[in-house]
């Protein structure tokens, strides 16, 4: 009878058991590797020659929606709610550590006619905007004699009924000699198509956010090729 | 005869109990499933005026012409206080799912390269909240919002999400951020009032019929 009644019990003791083992999974959070900058395409890929260069994220964003009645204060008013959730948008899938990952992912040392041997340094803080032009002197304490900065000063999205979205990217290079001189500069926007930014609230919104990543990598790449014509002019003189 | 007695009662013994077990199993299933929720340790202010704007966290940074604001003014402590005291699984359509919330927010990296799950050793029916960002947005042209982007993905038994949805949803501002610095605990109560209503919105964008934008 025993044998019986623990056969019968015995599904829901085993049931219990398994029930208590489910509900109180392990949970192991994955380690926070993830969390630290990569260091992919930041050390020279030739033996290291003693050239750097910095680079700075943009801090001005901003949107512009032109309507049918081609910009103005009414239409700035029509659009602006648009525009504001389009530039709190950008800030948060073009911050900071994602424009320097972005610019980091690109080949600079050969987009920017660099030495193999250039060290790349990231400075995640940007500059101040108003700055970027005044100041003549290098933004960092390096005293390399071969020594290049990037400074990206804005990124504007705009929308016209002509033009269609497009995001514009300002870019800034400058490259010092020895001592605090500048030897060559270099500033230009880059801008290309949007195609699925912005989103609209509630709507998905993933593809449009790395889109922006996409074009602002893309918009670098028309900055680069311009930069290069324009520096070997110069250089050439 | 002491063997049928016997079977009998256990027969009956068995047949009692299985209700129980049905529920039993019922819940079990329920109680496996997670909802792990992380919240976002970035905080952004955007401004647009007449004259100036643009700068991104020209409000945190105390620059001119920027209201000021409290540095960490929804940390994460305020954001787990806000969503502990709400049903955030079935504001998001997973009744029964026991939720969990991580005090350790994900980089912006882990966020957008994980393309598996979060969190390891987790039940087979699982889903992840991540708070993505959080900006306070002003036009001087349609006030003040908070923006707040979240992603969801949802893991039906494997570490290939069966579904995914990010999205940005906006609670209108009156009093954050303050002129007054006297009123700055009113306006950080409204601030964390309005994060508790994005999370219901969220919910409701996360459940309705996809678009036909969305359903590519």
């Amino acid at each position: 009878m025993k044998r019986l009644l623990i056969l019968a019990i015995a599904p829901l003791t085993l049931s219990g058991a398994q029930a208590n083992a489910q509900a109180a999974p392990e949970v192991t959070p994955l380690p926070s590797a993830s969390d630290n900058t990569p260091t992919d395409g930041l050390q020279p890929v030739a033996p290291a020659d003693g050239c750097e260069l910095h680079l700075w994220p943009a801090e001005r964003m901003s949107s512009t929606t032109i309507g049918l009645l081609g910009g103005g204060l009414l239409d700035a008013a029509i659009h602006a709610n648009r525009d504001s959730s389009n530039q709190s948008l950008m800030a948060s899938a073009l911050d900071s550590p994602s424009q320097l990952d972005a610019l980091q992912a690109l080949d600079l040392r050969t987009l920017l006619s660099l030495t193999p041997g250039t060290l790349i340094v990231r400075h995640e803080t940007p500059l101040e905007r108003k700055t970027m032009n005044n100041v003549k002197t290098r933004r960092s304490d390096s005293h390399a004699a071969c020594y290049s900065e990037l400074i990206v000063g804005d990124v504007a999205y705009q929308k016209s009924p002509l033009y269609g979205r497009s995001l514009r990217t300002l870019f800034m290079l400058r490259k010092f000699d020895a001592n605090q001189k500048i030897i060559k500069e270099y500033k230009a926007w880059g801008g290309n198509g949007l195609k699925l930014f912005p989103p609209k609230e509630g709507e998905d919104a993933i593809t449009a956010l790395d889109e922006l990543t996409t074009v602002y990598k893309r918009n670098f790449d028309e900055y680069a090729r311009n930069a290069r014509a324009s520096l070997a002019r110069t250089g050439s003189r | 005869m002491w063997v049928k007695i016997c079977l009998s009662v256990a027969l009956t013994a068995f047949a009692a109990v299985q209700p129980a077990l049905a529920d039993e199993n019922e819940r079990t299933e329920s109680a496996a499933c997670a909802l792990h929720i992380w919240l976002s340790r970035d905080f952004h202010t955007t401004y647009y005026g007449w004259f100036h704007g643009g700068t991104v966290d020209g409000s945190l940074k105390q620059r001119s012409g920027y209201v000021p604001i409290p540095t960490a003014p929804l940390t994460i402590r305020d954001q787990g206080e806000a969503l502990r005291k709400l049903p955030v699984a079935d504001l998001l359509g997973l009744h029964g799912f026991v939720q969990e919330i991580h005090d350790q927010p994900l980089s912006q990296r882990a966020i957008r390269e994980t393309n598996g799950r979060h969190a390891q050793g987790t039940p087979a029916c699982y889903a992840e909240l991540i708070v993505d960002d959080l900006i306070v947005q002003e036009n001087v042209l349609s006030g003040k919002a908070l923006n707040v982007i979240y992603r969801f993905r949802r893991f039906d038994g494997g570490d290939v999400p069966t579904r995914t949805f990010g999205a940005f949803v906006q609670q209108p501002l009156r009093l954050f951020p303050p002129a007054d610095p006297a009123r700055l605990p009113a306006a950080l109560d409204e601030l964390a009032a309005a994060f508790e209503r994005s999370v219901a919105e969220f919910g409701t964008k996360l459940q309705a019929p996809p678009k036909r934008r969305d359903r590519r």
